[in-house]
């Protein structure tokens, strides 16, 4: 399960939302800019009509200005004097509301100062009209004058009016398509704008939309966890504890509760809580068991005793050990275990051992002893059997002489049953000393400690070439020497006997014989004789203790011998075969493990 | 060479193996005189007098109790005195192992208590003369191992 | 020599006959003549004095040198070898050699002849094959048989025992 890490710090996550904000303020100045150029450019447009219109009204006073004087001057009527005042009157307030508005206008102005100008002359030549025709009745020639004069002023009036009419339709015009251009922009920008707020806000959304599904996953997978450990807690007898150390806040998981016989979330999970389950005498184990952990930052085991709510008495095992979580606390974690079964167990285990390490050494000192404390008076019976045979031999009588023989006999039977038991308890000592051990020289060993019986009995013992073995040499010294003996003490009469040992290595699963134990390679050692042989069916009892295939008077023997050969060949965890024929001859096949 | 008799010491706590030796002993045909002590303290006692005449050969039982055989052997071949001494053990049965380990430390011969007597002649009369033989034929005593 | 300048000391006139053998040309007191073997024995020097004895001597010394002095040594033939040397018959020379010594040649020489394979043994530069050849036995076995006759060991047994003897006298002196 992977735990997603976001690599995006804080500082990286900051300045990208600043540029954003940037980005979006700028966009939004352009836009706002645009709005105002947009309203800027409608404002001189209406500026243009409104001058336009000015303009235009202005004529149109002075228009009725002169109209009205005609009307005067034609019927003298005072109310076209009122009109015409009234008109001169707008007129006046006309050319100040233009002043007012073309006042940014330079051009403009200027061609307005000449504009009035221009209008105050055909005023002036109106109301000299006017005081010409109050004074005569008849048209005279001054008036025809002034009226005239009066058409002409009009009439570059009209013209000046014109011109200026034409600029400021040509600025109209010009502003009026400055404003369509305007109009046209604005729906860009404000889809730029949007455009590029709708994308900021779609990459956002989405990246959060991306991480919100990851989380959801990794919480998916979180519970899922939690719900397994959960029940893998249950089944395994486990719970975990978390303690933030500076938070100063554990947390349990459910299966502690549990485990102390409560029902989840029982208690607030706090130390102290926690320690009144724990035996009193253990309780400073816990303690020191977070300190140490909490110092040496590597896991630390405790073992104590838990007292159950319901008063049963549970053995625990806890490890602990501090992690660094992602916000760079320390907290302590640990696994606590319900191991009373596991203990109890080992417990019988470690007792049952015990009892039998004792009872073996108890055995093997007695065997000891009593073979070692046996053969003293043994020996000395013996002894003074044999010199009272000996020194009165001539006082004695054939029959007691013939006893005493047999009691001697008997004796050495005796002995001779004692010394082998010796050897086999000798063989039951365990703790020897492995060494790599050249069984060449064990076998020619061998060869000169029965060197006599070789040389008796003219037999030939040869040995291919063997392995260099893990062994104790003592005991396998003895193994050799008393399966190479055997074979010669049970050669076939008038043959000669013929010994020969060989080795292989061979695997477990090639062996036949079963009763093996967990290694997997052996040394096989094979020692074969044409000797007198035995029958198949007795293969494994010759290695019983006493168990013997001849009597006493056949071949002498106490049936001990292979039987330490079998433990000898144990205490090294091989294992040891015979086969036979009888009256052809016998093979032992010895086995030892080699790692 | 017949004139001088040879000295020889046993230490063995047990009364009728003292008999058995020294009866052994007067049968054999090298001259012998014997002295007899019963236990490891009592032999280091004797041993370690200012001016007692030292044994050709020392026979040392193992079980012995206050000191052991064993013991004695490590004390007499510390001793730059005792140093030449012949020691012969003089013991029950004990593995090859155990025989090999008191050759080791030390011993020069290691007899093996028989249950026979004249077989016990026998052994000690071998032991006799071949002590007698590296004593006079000046073999050399630190190659002197005989186990029987 | 030591020997010279004790007689000379003593003005015991005295002849050289032969290795090992003096011959002293007049009587010498008893007293003065127990003084010299106590002297001579502080170096390890015995007289043997008795025509016996000094018979035995020589065939002693003579198996010794046919042991340690020749390096394939003659068997067999040994009987008629010393018989002829020293001029007696054998038969005369055994039983002289066993009432004195209370062991027969044979078993002299056998004892010698171990000895003699227990130096090599211990020099610890032959392989025992070599040494039963060196010392004139028929076989390793033979070797061995006569060796653990012997001595009760086999072989290797001694040899073993020799350098662990050894080893444990380095540390004890380390």
């Amino acid at each position: 399960m992977k735990i997603l890490t976001y690599k995006l710090s804080t500082a990286l996550l900051l300045s990208i939302l600043v540029v954003s904000i940037f980005l979006l303020f700028f966009t939004a100045s352009i836009s706002y800019k645009q709005f105002e150029s947009v309203m800027n450019s409608e404002k001189m447009v209406i500026h243009s009509h409104l001058v336009h219109g000015s303009l235009q009204q202005l004529v149109n006073d002075l228009n009725d200005a002169e109209t009205s004087q005609r009307g005067y001057l034609l019927t003298h009527d005072t109310i076209y004097l009122n009109s015409y005042n009234a008109a001169r009157v707008k007129a006046e307030k006309d050319f100040a509301a233009l002043r007012l508005l073309i006042r940014d206008n330079e051009r403009q102005a200027l061609n307005l100062d000449s504009l009035y100008k221009l209008a105050t002359e055909r005023i002036k030549a109106l109301e000299n009209s006017i005081r010409l025709s109050t004074y005569a009745m008849a048209v005279s020639d001054s008036l025809r004058e002034s009226l005239l004069n009066g058409k002409e002023v009009m009439d570059k009036i009209h013209i000046h009016s014109n011109a200026m009419l034409s600029i400021e339709q040509d600025l109209l015009d010009n502003r009026q398509s400055k404003h369509e251009k305007e109009v046209r922009l604005s729906p860009l920008t404000f889809l730029l704008t949007a455009f590029f707020s709708l994308l900021v806000f779609v990459s956002a959304f989405y990246k959060i939309f991306r991480n919100l599904k990851k989380l959801q996953r990794a919480n998916n997978r979180l519970r899922i966890n939690e719900e397994t450990f959960q029940y893998a807690e249950q089944i395994a007898q486990v719970s975990y504890w978390c303690w933030n150390m500076e938070a100063n806040t554990l947390s349990y998981s459910a299966n502690q509760y549990r485990l102390l016989g409560c029902e989840p979330h029982a208690f607030e999970p706090t130390v102290e809580n926690f320690l009144e389950y724990v035996h009193p005498d253990d309780r400073h184990i816990i303690l020191e068991g977070n300190e140490k952990a909490i110092e040496s930052k590597s896991a630390s085991r405790a073992y104590f005793r838990v007292i159950r709510k319901d008063g049963e008495l549970r053995y625990f095992e806890s490890v602990g050990k501090i992690i660094t979580d992602n916000y760079g606390k320390s907290i302590l974690i640990g696994i606590n275990a319900d191991i009373t079964d596991q203990y109890i167990k080992d417990k019988i285990l470690k007792d049952r051992l015990f009892d039998l390490e004792r009872s073996n050494k108890e055995l093997s000192a007695f065997n000891h002893v009593a073979s070692h404390d046996l053969q003293e008076p043994l020996r000395k019976i013996q002894t003074f059997i044999t010199r009272i045979a000996d020194k009165d031999k001539e006082t004695l009588s054939e029959k007691t002489r013939e006893y005493f023989i047999r009691i001697h006999i008997a004796a050495n039977r005796m002995q001779k049953l004692i010394d082998d038991l010796l050897s086999y308890s000798r063989a039951n000592k365990a703790h020897k000393a492995f060494e790599p051990t050249d069984l060449n020289i064990i076998f020619e060993h061998s060869k000169q400690e029965l060197a006599q019986m070789i040389e008796d009995k003219h037999a030939i013992v040869e040995a291919s070439f063997l392995p260099t073995v893990h062994v104790v040499p003592f005991q396998i010294q003895q193994l050799f020497t008393n399966i190479i003996g055997n074979a010669l003490k049970y050669s076939k009469t008038g043959v000669q006997p013929h010994v020969s040992i060989s080795s292989v290595m061979i695997l477990r699963k090639d062996i036949a014989d079963a009763s093996v134990g967990l290694e997997r390679k052996f040394c096989k050692i094979i020692i074969a004789d044409n000797g007198i042989g035995f029958e198949q069916q007795y293969a494994d009892k010759i290695f019983t203790l006493f168990h013997r295939l001849h009597s006493d008077d056949e071949y002498s023997g106490t049936g001990i011998g292979l039987t330490i050969c079998k433990k000898i060949v144990e205490n090294h965890n091989g294992f040891i075969t015979a086969h036979g024929i009888l009256d052809k001859g016998a093979t032992f096949n010895i086995f030892i493990p080699v790692d | 060479m017949n004139d001088n008799a040879l000295h020889i010491l046993l230490a063995d706590d047990d009364e009728d193996d003292r008999l058995f030796f020294k009866d052994a002993l007067d049968e054999v045909r090298v001259k012998t005189v014997v002295t007899t002590v019963n236990d490891g303290v009592e032999l280091m006692n004797y041993l370690n007098q200012p001016d007692v005449r030292l044994p050709n050969v020392v026979f040392l039982d193992l079980n012995m109790p206050m000191k052991g055989g064993m013991e004695c052997l490590r004390e007499i071949r510390s001793d730059n005195r005792l140093k030449g001494l012949s020691i012969a053990i003089y013991s029950t049965s004990a593995s090859e192992e155990d025989i090999e380990e008191t050759f080791v430390k030390g011993a020069n011969i290691y007899i093996k208590k028989p249950n026979d007597f004249n077989e016990l002649k026998r052994v000690l009369s071998e032991v006799v003369s071949i002590n007698w033989h590296y004593h006079t034929s000046g073999l050399n005593k630190e190659n002197f191992l005989l186990s029987i | 020599m030591i020997l010279q300048q004790h007689l000379d000391k003593l003005e015991v006139p005295y002849v050289l006959t032969g290795l090992g053998e003096i011959e002293i040309k007049s009587d010498i007191p008893t007293e003065q003549y127990q003084d010299l073997e106590l002297s001579l024995k502080k170096y390890g020097i015995e007289i043997i004095d008795n025509p016996k004895n000094i018979l035995i001597q020589k065939v002693k010394d003579i198996i010794i040198e046919m042991i340690y002095l020749e390096d394939k040594l003659p068997n067999s033939k040994i009987s008629a070898y010393i018989a002829n040397k020293l001029n007696h018959s054998y038969g005369h020379l055994s039983n002289l050699f066993s009432e004195v010594t209370y062991s027969s040649i044979e078993n002299f020489i056998i004892m010698q002849r171990i000895e003699r394979a227990k130096q090599v043994i211990v020099e610890d530069k032959f392989t025992l094959t070599e040494v039963a050849w060196k010392l004139n036995y028929s076989s390793v076995a033979h070797l061995s048989n006569q060796f653990k006759k012997t001595t009760g060991l086999t072989p290797t047994a001694f040899q073993r025992i020799i350098k662990k003897r050894k080893s444990a006298n380095l540390t004890e002196e380390s």
